[in-house]
């Protein structure tokens, strides 16, 4: 508190300069379109006098004669001035394209982007907001080679899954993401606004983020908030737009008339009557498109922030509001998402001190269906319904699948089953640190380069969810006989203590730095929950606890969890005339999540750099090779991702049980799994060989990777016999391997007025499983259609998850070729199959068709090659932004219906089913008798090419001349239009080839809740 | 300025230091659950410890043998929305399992997991702070039933399975446990449940009702027997015939009729007056009652997986989909549909028709005529909408005992070891089963082995022992009442439901071992040994 209320009055300072001696004046204009250039830093050269240029790029300034002026800006190349007498000046800066010692952010500190020899991605600030995404994480798709970001579905708020060079690991993939120092999970960064964002440094081999250690196996991505900067006057900056999104494909169904055709024809290939009578048809009067019953057309979007930057000579500061709502494409009120966050970032100079804070307020109102599942309330269920079923009948109650046709379960009208569904999540965060900074140079010369910082972040979140069950009797399989209210309330409290001491020395034309830390890392989870039935009132805001009257109904729980860790790191940094370069580092963890045989890992690292364009021999042509560097390293890394106390076994109490007539309950006991004392940390091993080039008079980069990530000692719950009687307990045991090259290609270049710049990203990766440590040297997991379980494997020499299953070989086009089908003994190879259906491969070559032994790899969901695409043109004002991505070489199971149940609605493309002798050799016949087991089997039918390339982003803006936006008294004044998913290229025939998931839950199609298309418009401006 | 300079630095190396990983840090205990190692000190965890045993036999997880066991024999069919619906249960009936069958591993995991129960409860008794008199024995003599009841389970199911009497050091040790052959494992049950005799109490409060006693297991010794007689006329199973022991006791005939006798002359349990009655829900734990699984709403169970449900979650799979017109029935799946060959074993007017078969098509308006529909559900244990629970999932908290063992069984098995030795006496006994139900007009004075069996059927509708009742007469006759059950009333509209269904002698009514557990085990270790499976 005591820390908004400084802020606050740092929001009232004023910046006061002081000056003497000859008095320069002029303008600061940009030498590509003649612009005044405000805040640009003119600085008095061996002193720390300084001032910016003011809105129109004008300055006053007195000065020492002969005082050398610095001119700098970013992004411009910086010019000097010596001044001998008081005058005007004229500066045009230029822009400076390929921006070298661009500072980028490392873990615990930052280096010059010319010295770092590591692969670190570094996306701007800018280029997020452009993007315009809510969610930062998402936003960093396609920006940066190597780094997959596949959404888990299109509802507002939900996850996303991130693999940075790969899958390494069988449990949880996801990086590890430090905001401004605070270590968080993927779900932990909703809090961020995207103009918050200074900048994201993406750690991608293993020199770079083993400085994380235990954590940092799977990548490190860094985000920095933005702070003030000192003597820069107060801007304020407000960002918005307002768009509307719908979905961008509907999947083409059968209309009542084909469905009843399919549905009677499949009753009656399986040998029985017809399930519609020509009388009961004739009463049919819908044709219901549950699609657009399900979908939520013209669903709004909106953002508005604004922020606050600025700085006097001591202190800095940087804040923001932001209000963000999205309501969802599918199912109207019941799948939105609304964020309000506030920020402070502050710091002030104190002589040898610096000290410093950022606090987040953050409050989140969500609301969200099923969006991957064929069970549940789930856009599956508009794929599924019967069209013949209007939503509602004539005296206005639901219609339900079983007045009309029988066996369809949890299928059922979703329109009804939305009017039910009644819960909400309310999350309030408050996530922040404080930190001090020594600069011991200014205690004595002799500790020059001497820093030290210490800081203190946390988060503290309060999650509030509340649903209501209301009392209802749709149909046999949903109906509640009671009304109940629920309550759930999770706190998670984390904290991060961090202690860096940093030592820089240049002797001559060496550099070292030096650093070393520790930090002290606790995170925590309580929950309590209740429920209880018969409230007073009927509907959700009335669903409170006190308000339910049922004494026997009343349920609790509640428990408590912690993880901690502890570590001291140290990296060495050394260059010799920035032409040489070598970094190494050393970190040791300690973590709670491990036994005491092996708490405590060790992870090193080096890796060394080579500017060869400073070399003598390549002075003579420089101006051919701008730059080129060279790069190599090598390092490793550890995950601790396996929950608290994996290694241990603790006795649970939900064996339960009932003795005497008056039923008494006891919770009987048992250890919940095996234990496995001697589990440790999973390692992850890194080579990078990287090329940076720089051609064409600064005018291209490019940037080329080459990695082989192994990951060893997987954590791994390996199937173990039932014999075994309890859980399998948590082992070290596989080891898999990425491989993959990586490239990045920028031009910028301005031809007279237009000023055009491109980039294009890319990444090829293998994954491959190396060895895995239990009998069966197999993992399985992963469900398809309903009862098709362990669609996905990994065993030496496969990606880590791919499909299993049976390959199909067309269909049966008659009684001969089924006949033909025989094994070795001339028995028939698929004895129940009939002329339509489909003919299996017989894998293992023992004329049967039998399972497992048959199952072959059918596909895999991973991308061969993801990439990505930014353009980026400015003309007389107008800017046009492009961003497309690319994922290609995945498949996608397809297991969107459900063919387990008779009756069940078909995707249109079943209307080219097998109905004689050469009608189709892919779709079966239909029947309701699948004796053959075309639909139960796993197999490539439901495996489809999912690759696609998708317009992520267009937008043309336009910003005021510099003239009318001075008249107007402002600094900035930019509108435009954008739209994101406008164009997306596949074959996939479901509503969204972008399916991310778990490891073993990948690339599965259970009727996803698709990306949006939205059209915006919105508007930046600053003062 | 130097001091403060030292000050500083030195202060600066005390914060790097002094946070680098202090011990307690790290070491953290779990604040929800005890350790292992900190467990099984107290009488109370060492009741905690067993209950979790019990809980092992009444998991239902998909894998409920009494309603396996129907859905096998001539009592039943599968049933269910259709052809794909439940696939393990389907192929159970059609005589096709394959070694990928879901309930097959269902039930040998459910077994090993109460075995593993079982045996750490008897390594961990020792470190107990006993201060009952008695406690230990007593608990030991019900954890040794339980874990006989499982490995009885496996043998009836597999045959051949690994024999395994104490929790291993390591997961490595279990993937070389090689299978033992049945009369094997016969003889461990034997001496489990000859120990478990020895000490479990002939009597009980009303607060330990669900707790077995020593009537129990002189009944389940008497059931085994009879099927293991049954049993043994299959020469690959290689048992010996009429009886089979422990090593030291003989169980056979005399044993059994002495220990049936017992039961009947104590007259601590009795025939409940009226047979409708037996079912109550409002009268669970009856003086007809033996062995009884416990089950109730009070944990409020909601978990899909199958493991953690604790009402009794087979009564939604019994029921009627759809029911309309009889708002008593809670709708449920339509498996396990009673057959039309139980339905005609039926004497005229025997009221137990009534109590044993729910009619849908007389009791309700409408209601869906799923797969295999004969109009008939399993009264005794189809969902009630008037016993929904307070909580959880409406369908998992049904609190439906499900009677394992009862007293006419008792009777009627011990009918059956009389028959031949005393038929009057034999005669007597059935016809105390009998004329509970039918009148004094109905006792017999002398009977044959088909009259018991008549008298089981009808006496034991919907109660899972038919099964085992048709394999214990031999595979021939199982072979031919099974196909029987297959003959359908002429004009059944949904006959084709019924195509294709022929009993297969070579499966003995067993289960083929998991293909998962082969995988997982070390290359060789597990094989199928019955002849239906052994070339999958």
């Amino acid at each position: 508190m005591r820390q908004t209320i400084l802020a606050l009055l740092f929001l009232f300072c004023s910046v006061v300069l002081n000056a003497q001696g000859l008095q320069v004046k002029g303008t600061v204009t940009s030498s590509a379109d003649g612009q005044p250039l405000p805040g640009v830093s003119i600085s008095v050269k061996g002193t720390t006098t300084g001032i910016l240029t003011d809105i129109n790029g004008a300055f006053t300034l007195n000065v020492p004669a002969n005082s050398t002026l610095v001119f700098s800006f970013v992004g411009m190349k910086t010019q000097e001035r010596l001044v001998t007498s008081s005058t005007t000046l004229t500066i045009a800066m230029e822009s400076d394209v390929a921006v070298m010692d661009e500072v980028i952010v490392v873990g615990y500190g930052t280096q010059k982007k010319s010295l770092v020899t590591g692969a670190i991605a570094k996306v701007d600030g800018e280029d997020l907001k452009k993007a315009a995404d809510m969610r930062v994480t998402q936003s960093l798709q396609g920006k940066t080679a190597g780094v997959v970001i596949t959404s888990n579905s299109g509802q507002p708020g939900d996850q996303i899954s991130v693999r940075i060079r790969g899958t390494g690991t069988n449990g949880d993939a996801e990086p590890l993401y430090i905001i401004d120092g605070l270590p968080m999970s993927g779900a932990g960064t909703d809090f961020l606004n995207a103009s918050d964002i200074a900048s994201i440094e993406v750690l991608k081999d293993a020199a770079s983020s083993a400085i994380y250690g235990a954590r940092g196996a799977n990548g490190v991505v860094l985000i920095t908030t933005k702070t003030g900067h000192t003597n820069t006057k107060l801007s304020v900056t407000y960002d918005g737009y307002y768009g509307v999104q719908n979905p961008w494909k509907k999947i083409p169904l059968l209309n009542s008339s084909e469905y009843v055709m399919l549905v009677n024809e499949a009753a009656i290939n399986g040998g029985q009557p017809v399930e519609f009578t020509p009388a009961e048809i004739a009463t049919f009067t819908a044709n219901t498109d549950w699609q657009d019953e399900m979908f939520n057309y013209n669903a709004p979007k909106q953002n508005h922030s604004l922020s606050f930057n600025g700085g006097s000579d001591k202190l800095e500061y940087s804040s923001s509001i932001n209000y963000f709502s999205q309501d969802g494409i599918v199912a109207k009120g019941k799948s939105n998402f609304q964020k309000i966050g506030y920020r402070l970032n502050a710091a002030g100079n104190f002589g040898l001190l610096k000290l410093g804070g950022n606090v987040n307020l953050v409050n989140i109102v969500s609301r969200g269906i099923a969006t991957n599942d064929h069970f549940g309330l789930s856009l599956d269920q508009a794929l599924n319904m019967p069209p013949i079923i209007p939503v509602k009948y004539s005296d206005g109650t639901w219609a339900t699948p079983e007045d009309y046709v029988g066996g369809l379960q949890e299928i059922t009208n979703p329109v009804a089953m939305l009017s039910y569904n009644n819960s909400k999540t309310r999350t309030n965060k408050v996530i922040g640190n404080v930190y001090a900074e020594f600069d011991f140079s200014k205690i004595s010369r002799m500790l020059t380069g001497l820093t030290f910082k210490t800081s203190f972040g946390g988060e503290y979140a309060l999650v509030n969810t509340d649903s209501y069950t209301p009392m209802y009797d749709l149909d046999a399989m949903h109906s509640s006989v009671v009304d109940k209210a629920y309550k759930g309330l999770d706190i998670y409290t984390r904290w991060n203590f961090e202690n860096v001491l940093t030592y820089t020395k240049a002797f001559d034309e060496h550099n070292i730095t030096i650093m070393l830390g520790t930090t002290a890392f606790r995170d925590m989870y309580e929950n309590l929950w209740g429920s209880k039935n018969d409230l007073i009132f009927d509907d959700f805001g009335h669903a409170y606890l006190d308000n339910a009257t049922d004494p026997e109904s009343a349920n609790t729980g509640g428990g408590f969890s912690e993880h901690t860790v502890a570590s001291l790191f140290g990296r060495i940094n050394y260059d010799f005339r920035s032409r040489y370069m070598f970094s190494a580092t050393l970190r040791r963890d300690g973590s709670s999540r491990f036994g005491s045989e092996n708490k405590y890992g060790y992870f090193p690292s080096a890796s060394a750099g080579w500017v060869i364009s400073k070399e003598d021999f390549m002075s003579n042509i420089s101006n051919i090779i701008n730059n080129l560097k060279l790069r190599a390293s090598w390092g490793q890394n550890g995950n601790e991702n396996i929950g608290d106390f994996g290694y241990t076994s603790v006795i649970g109490n939900q064996n339960i049980y009932y003795f005497g007539t008056g039923v008494i309950q006891y919770n009987g006991t048992q250890p919940t799994k095996i234990a496995n004392p001697s589990l440790k940390w999973e390692t992850s091993e890194q080579t990078d060989i990287g090329l940076e080039l720089t051609t064409l008079k600064n005018s291209v980069t490019l940037i080329l990777d080459y990695y082989i990530k192994t990951t060893k000692d997987w954590l791994v719950t390996a199937p173990i016999p039932m014999t075994v009687g309890n859980s399998a307990p948590i082992i070290n045991g596989g080891t898999v391997r990425n491989s993959g090259l990586e490239f990045e290609i920028g031009y910028k270049k301005q031809f007279a007025k237009l000023y055009l710049t491109a980039s294009v990203n890319g990444a090829f990766n293998k994954n491959e499983v190396l060895d895995i440590q239990n009998t069966e040297k197999r993992l399985l997991g992963g469900s398809g259609g309903f009862g098709q379980s362990d669609i996905l494997y990994a065993e030496v020499g496969t990606p880590m998850g791919a499909f299993y299953g049976l390959k199909t070989l067309g269909i049966f086009q008659n009684q001969a070729e089924i006949d033909a089908y025989v094994n070795e003994s001339g028995g028939k190879i698929q004895p129940n199959a009939v002329p339509g259906d489909i003919k299996f491969f017989d894998a293992d070559g023992n004329g049967d068709i039998d399972g497992d032994a048959d199952r072959v790899q059918i596909g895999t969901p991973f991308p061969d090659f993801t990439g990505g695409l930014n353009l980026t043109a400015e003309m007389y004002g107008f800017d046009l932004n492009m961003f497309l991505y690319a994922a290609l070489g995945q498949e996608i199971y397809d297991a969107t219906r459900r063919w387990d149940m008779n009756g069940t609605n078909y995707r249109a493309d079943w209307l080219d089913r097998w109905v004689g002798e050469g009608t189709s050799n892919y779709y079966p016949r239909v029947t309701y008798n699948d004796a053959n087991y075309n639909m139960a089997t796993v197999s490539d039918f439901y495996v489809h090419d999912g690759s696609f390339l998708r317009l992520r982003n267009i937008s043309l803006g336009y910003t005021l001349p510099a003239k009318t936006s001075e008249f107007l008294k402002i600094k900035k004044l930019r509108i435009y239009v954008a739209a994101e998913n406008l164009l997306t290229f596949t074959k996939y025939q479901g509503f969204d080839p972008e399916i991310g998931g778990g490891v073993f839950n990948n690339g599965i199609d259970h009727g996803i809740y698709p990306q949006p298309r939205t059209i915006m418009t919105g508007l930046n401006i600053s003062f | 300025m130097k001091k403060s300079l030292i000050y500083i630095v030195s202060s600066v190396a005390i914060l790097l230091a002094g946070n680098s990983c202090s011990k307690d840090f790290l070491e953290l205990e779990p604040k929800t659950g005890q350790t292992e190692a900190n467990y099984y000190k107290t009488e109370e965890q060492a009741f905690l410890a067993m209950t979790a045993v019990y809980d092992a036999y009444s998991v239902q997880n998909w894998q409920f043998v009494p309603v396996m066991a129907d859905i096998w024999s001539d009592d039943a069919y599968c049933g269910g929305a259709n052809a794909n619906d439940m696939a393990q249960w389907q192929d159970m009936e059609s005589f096709k399992m394959t070694p990928e069958n879901n309930s097959s591993s269902d039930l040998w995991s459910r077994c090993y997991s109460g075995i593993y129960r079982a045996n750490l409860y008897l390594q961990k008794q020792d470190g107990i702070d006993w201060v009952t008199d008695g406690l230990k024995t007593r608990y030991e003599g019900e954890v040794k039933f339980l874990r006989a009841y499982f490995y009885w389970d496996l043998v009836r199911h597999y045959g051949w399975v690994p024999l395994i009497t104490s929790v291993l050091p390591s997961v490595e040790d279990y993937k070389s446990v090689t299978q033992s052959s049945p009369d094997v494992i016969f003889t461990q049950i034997a001496a489990d449940l000859l120990d478990a005799v020895e000490v479990l109490p002939e009597d009980f409060t009303a607060a330990e009702a669900g707790r077995v006693t020593k009537a129990a297991a002189q009944a389940l010794i008497a059931r085994i027997y009879l099927y293991h007689t049954g049993m043994s006329a299959i020469p690959e199973l290689g048992l010996t015939a009429q009886q089979w022991t422990d090593g030291t006791t003989l169980i056979n005939k005399a044993y059994v009729q002495s220990a049936l006798d017992e039961i009947i002359t104590e007259e601590r349990y009795h025939l409940i007056p009226s047979y409708a009655d037996l079912f109550s829900w409002d009268d669970q734990n009856n003086a007809e009652s033996i062995l009884e699984i416990q089950y109730s709403d009070k944990a409020k169970s909601g978990d899909w997986g199958g493991w953690n449900i604790n009402g009794n979650f087979s009564c939604v799979w019994l029921s009627v989909r759809n029911p309309q017109g009889d708002p008593s029935v809670f709708a449920g799946w339509s498996f396990d549909v009673p057959s039309w060959s139980l339905a005609n074993e039926f004497e005229a007017g025997d009221p137990r028709k009534d109590v044993t078969l729910y009619n849908a098509e007389e009791s309700m308006t409408d209601y869906n005529r799923a797969f295999m529909n004969t109009g008939y559900f399993n009264k005794k244990f189809m969902a009630r909408t008037a016993y929904i629970g307070s909580g959880g999932e409406q369908s998992h908290n049904f609190p439906r005992n499900f009677m394992d063992i009862r007293y006419a069984d008792v009777l009627l098995m011990a009918a059956e070891v009389w028959l031949t030795d005393n038929n009057s006496k034999a005669a007597g006994y059935l016809s105390q089963v009998r004329t509970r139900a039918l009148g004094a007009g109905a006792a017999k004075t002398s009977i044959t082995i088909d009259d018991i069996y008549h008298e089981r059927r009808v006496e034991f509708g919907g109660e899972g022992s038919r099964k085992w009742d048709l394999l214990r007469r031999g595979l021939t006759f199982a072979e031919t009442k099974v196909n029987a059950s297959f003959v359908l009333p002429g004009g059944t509209p949904n006959a084709a439901d019924f195509a294709g269904r022929v009993f297969d002698p070579d499966s003995w009514g067993m289960f083929p071992i998991p293909a998962s557990d082969i995988r997982n085990c070390n290359a060789g270790v597990l094989k199928q040994m019955v002849k239906a499976y052994a070339s999958k």
